[in-house]
């Protein structure tokens, strides 16, 4: 079955952690921990990691394994430097 | 996606750190139309694994196929860090960029038993033999001696020719422009210095010891020469350019590779004497350079008058 590169679920992950604009919600701050199945392939003889998540919660004996990942996301200030904290107009 | 290559360790976390770059190359094109950046400061993962050994002994990783059960767990942390952190858990440029074992003519095993001791280049190498000494690497990577002597001389700097530089080539002069009325309020525009190439200042470190009298080769320049060019290979070693003296003066390095090492002279130092050239690594290469026609001084004189020639 042809997974996706993990980048594209590591961004699809902080990209679900980002507030919907217009809210006036500022997340700062977001741990997870997400089940992954992750192969590693080679493409040019180097390897390339693909991930995603667990396409069923049910186990069974015919899907990989899962690899449990924990991730942490942080909002950055403008410089690129993690946020102190939310801003003064966040609600 | 199948499952059934197996990858070197290092490969395989290579793999995973281009993913999470990847990921962070993504948020930042996102953050060029959105007010809010998020980044993945911590990422961490159970991985399951199956470890192997292949016959060179080198440990690889493969990723489990469905229904094969009996996978190890490896927990893996990556984290950010800043550029100083980097700069403190790599190895110096100087030790980088020197010839690799191969290139010295290591073989493939003798190679993977110096990387075992975190020998990489012949710089490496010649740092570890510095402190233990080439008996003592010799011993533990199994290498006979006179193959380790042959790599630690090739990784030294060897300088195989020294000849005057020609002086650098200025810009040329703009154009002039069309002629036009002058103006006499406005004062010239003051001219702009001409460009030079960088020069380094010479080290304020004292004078290497004297070395032992031998005669050194002798290297006839012309007498109006400023710039001595040094060539050869592994010219910067591991603690980058060399000093260079002539007549006891230490000279400036203009340009300096690892094939080539040009040096300035002072204008009112005379192009002849004991070129001297330190490295850094105790030897210290001996030239006397003496002028192409002792008795004439001026470089724009003319040439001796030929008997036969009208």
């Amino acid at each position: 079955m042809a997974r996706p590169e993990l980048h594209r679920t590591l961004t699809a992950a902080v990209e679900a952690a980002s507030p919907p604009s217009g809210t006036g919600l500022v997340v700062t701050e977001v741990a997870i921990d997400i089940p992954l199945e992750v192969v590693a392939v080679a493409r040019h003889g180097r390897p390339v990691i693909g991930g995603s998540a667990p396409h069923t919660r049910w186990q069974s004996g015919f899907l990989p394994d899962v690899h449990l990942a924990h991730l942490r996301i942080e909002l950055l200030g403008g410089d690129g430097a993690p946020s102190a904290g939310p801003p003064p107009h966040a609600v | 996606m199948p499952s059934d290559a197996s990858f070197l360790v290092e490969e395989f976390l290579g793999a995973i750190a281009t993913q999470l770059d990847r990921t962070q190359d993504d948020l930042a094109l996102k953050a060029v139309n959105r007010p809010l950046t998020y980044a993945i400061k911590d990422f961490s993962m159970e991985l399951k694994v199956f470890v192997e050994m292949d016959p060179e002994g080198r440990v690889r990783f493969r990723t489990p196929a469905a229904n094969e059960p009996g996978a190890s767990s490896v927990s893996i942390g990556f984290t950010t860090i800043t550029r100083p952190m980097i700069q403190e858990n790599t190895v110096e440029v100087g030790l980088a960029r020197s010839p690799t074992l191969s290139e010295a003519g290591l073989s493939y095993q003798e190679r993977r038993r110096l990387e075992q001791v975190g020998v990489r280049t012949t710089a490496e190498l010649h740092r570890l033999q510095s402190s233990t000494g080439s008996a003592g690497i010799s011993r533990v990577a199994d290498i006979p001696m006179e193959r380790l002597r042959a790599a630690l001389a090739f990784g030294r700097p060897v300088i195989s020719s020294v000849r005057p530089a020609p002086r650098p080539q200025k810009p040329a002069a703009p154009k002039p422009l069309a002629p036009q009325a002058p103006s006499p309020q406005v004062p010239p525009p003051a001219r702009p210095p001409a460009s030079r190439p960088p020069v380094t200042p010479p080290r304020p470190q004292p004078r290497p010891a004297p070395v032992p009298p031998r005669k050194p080769p002798i290297v006839r320049i012309p007498p109006a020469t400023r710039r001595i060019e040094l060539v050869g290979r592994n010219m910067l070693g591991s603690g980058g350019a060399p000093q260079v003296w002539l007549g006891g003066r230490p000279l400036a390095v203009a340009e300096a590779d690892d094939e080539r090492i040009v040096a300035e002279l002072p204008d009112d130092l005379v192009a002849s004497g004991t070129l001297e050239v330190d490295h850094g690594d105790g030897d210290i290469a001996t030239w006397e350079l003496a002028h192409e026609n002792p008795g004439q001084t001026d470089p724009w004189a003319p040439a001796p008058a030929d008997g036969g020639a009208v």
